[in-house]
């Protein structure tokens, strides 16, 4: 992609610093949430909707 | 009188009835669209509904089942026709591994409106490949529902329901009521998941059954009747959710239970039923929960073996008097 002028150095380094602090804040988020409550751990199994 | 229509006819205007009403409902499968389906499921439906909306596929049912599993993520409301059901078999990694899981997966963020259809049933010499029940082995995949209509009133409500349902449901048509016809209201109606029928009424044993089964019970419980002996039938419908509750009901006014199921015994939903009605009904039963199955073998080809194979009506009356006996 650099070769053929597709992409710059700059934009993919922007790219993956965007990416990196995406999933470090994803990971901050998670480790800072408390873990689910257990009697959680049937929902969603099914939607709420019809039939439900 | 009511009007009378067949199995397919009746399940063929609710899918229409459902594709007039939502723009997102659509159909995909291998002879669904101008040939109208191997099962007439969608027959004349390609006129009125045209290539988009019904949507012939190669023969690459993973393929077109991950399709409707990511329409139906992102707001379609996809039919997934297998013909025979048994060609599911080619897309289960799809169906368990991601259909069934992505609602729990998403906390609820994202729903899964999608329908799979497909024949099933002994009995046509359609030989091993294509006389799959396999509804067991769906109704234990959490996430999944599963319906089996028995009459053409059921299989239009359970299909309207499965479509306008935003879990992923397995209507199944067994190939022996296909073409057998029955009263449909005019006015529209639903028919909601995990609600047994009692077809008929009785005193003395209650009999479920599924799908062809329900017409065999029914008809050997008329001819008990005879004599004297009084049975209550109880049509299934929905394996997932499973209507326990009307099993109970039933089995304290009886005292007697047996299942008649066409699939295999083992682990099948005469052990679950039976499971339950032991948990919660063990005073209210005068006999053990009794079973009738299909042989656990692979369905043979030859008519005689497959005849051999399938609960007829000679061992249904057979069943409900060794119950009766004990």
């Amino acid at each position: 992609m650099l070769s053929d002028g597709t992409a710059r150095a700059a934009d993919l380094a922007r790219i993956e610093s965007e990416i990196t602090a995406e999933v470090e804040e994803a990971m901050r988020f998670a480790t800072d949430s408390p873990w689910p409550d257990p009697a959680t751990v049937l929902d969603h199994v099914y939607s709420d909707g019809v039939g439900a | 009188m009511m009007r009378e229509l067949t199995f397919t006819a009746a399940a063929r205007e609710g899918l229409s009835e459902e594709m007039a009403r939502d723009p997102a409902v659509f159909v995909m499968g291998e002879g669904i669209g101008e040939r109208g389906g191997n099962w007439a499921t969608t027959l004349g439906l390609y006129e009125t509904y045209g290539p988009w909306r019904l949507r012939d596929t190669p023969i690459s049912e993973r393929g077109f089942t991950g399709l409707c599993t990511g329409a139906a993520l992102v707001g379609g409301r996809p039919i997934v026709d297998f013909m025979f059901l048994d060609f599911l078999l080619d897309a289960m990694g799809e169906i368990i591994n991601q259909t069934s899981k992505m609602q729990y997966m998403s906390a609820g963020r994202l729903t899964m409106p999608l329908v799979f259809r497909g024949s099933i049933g002994v009995g046509f010499a359609s030989a091993t490949h294509h006389s799959g029940n396999y509804y067991p082995m769906l109704a234990r995949v959490p996430g999944l529902r599963v319906v089996v209509p028995a009459t053409a009133r059921d299989a239009k409500g359970l299909l309207k329901t499965a479509i306008r349902s935003d879990d992923p449901v397995f209507f199944l048509e067994h190939k022996a009521v296909l073409n057998l016809k029955g009263p449909v209201p005019e006015d529209e109606y639903l028919v909601p998941f995990g609600e047994a029928a009692v077809v008929r009424e009785g005193i003395d044993v209650s009999v479920v059954a599924v799908a062809l089964m329900v017409h065999r019970t029914l008809a050997v419980a008329a001819a008990l009747e005879r004599e004297g002996v009084s049975v209550e039938v109880i049509d299934l419908r929905s394996i997932a959710p499973l209507d326990i509750e009307t099993i109970l009901t039933s089995v304290h006014k009886t005292g007697r239970l047996l299942i008649v199921d066409e699939d295999y015994a083992p682990f099948g939903v005469g052990a679950e039923i039976a499971a339950q009605v032991m948990a919660r009904a063990f005073d209210d039963l005068d006999a053990p929960v009794a079973r009738l199955n299909g042989a656990f073998a692979p369905v043979p080809y030859s008519p005689p073996l497959e005849a051999a194979m399938q609960p007829d009506t000679a061992r249904i009356e057979r069943a409900i008097r060794d119950v009766l006996a004990e």
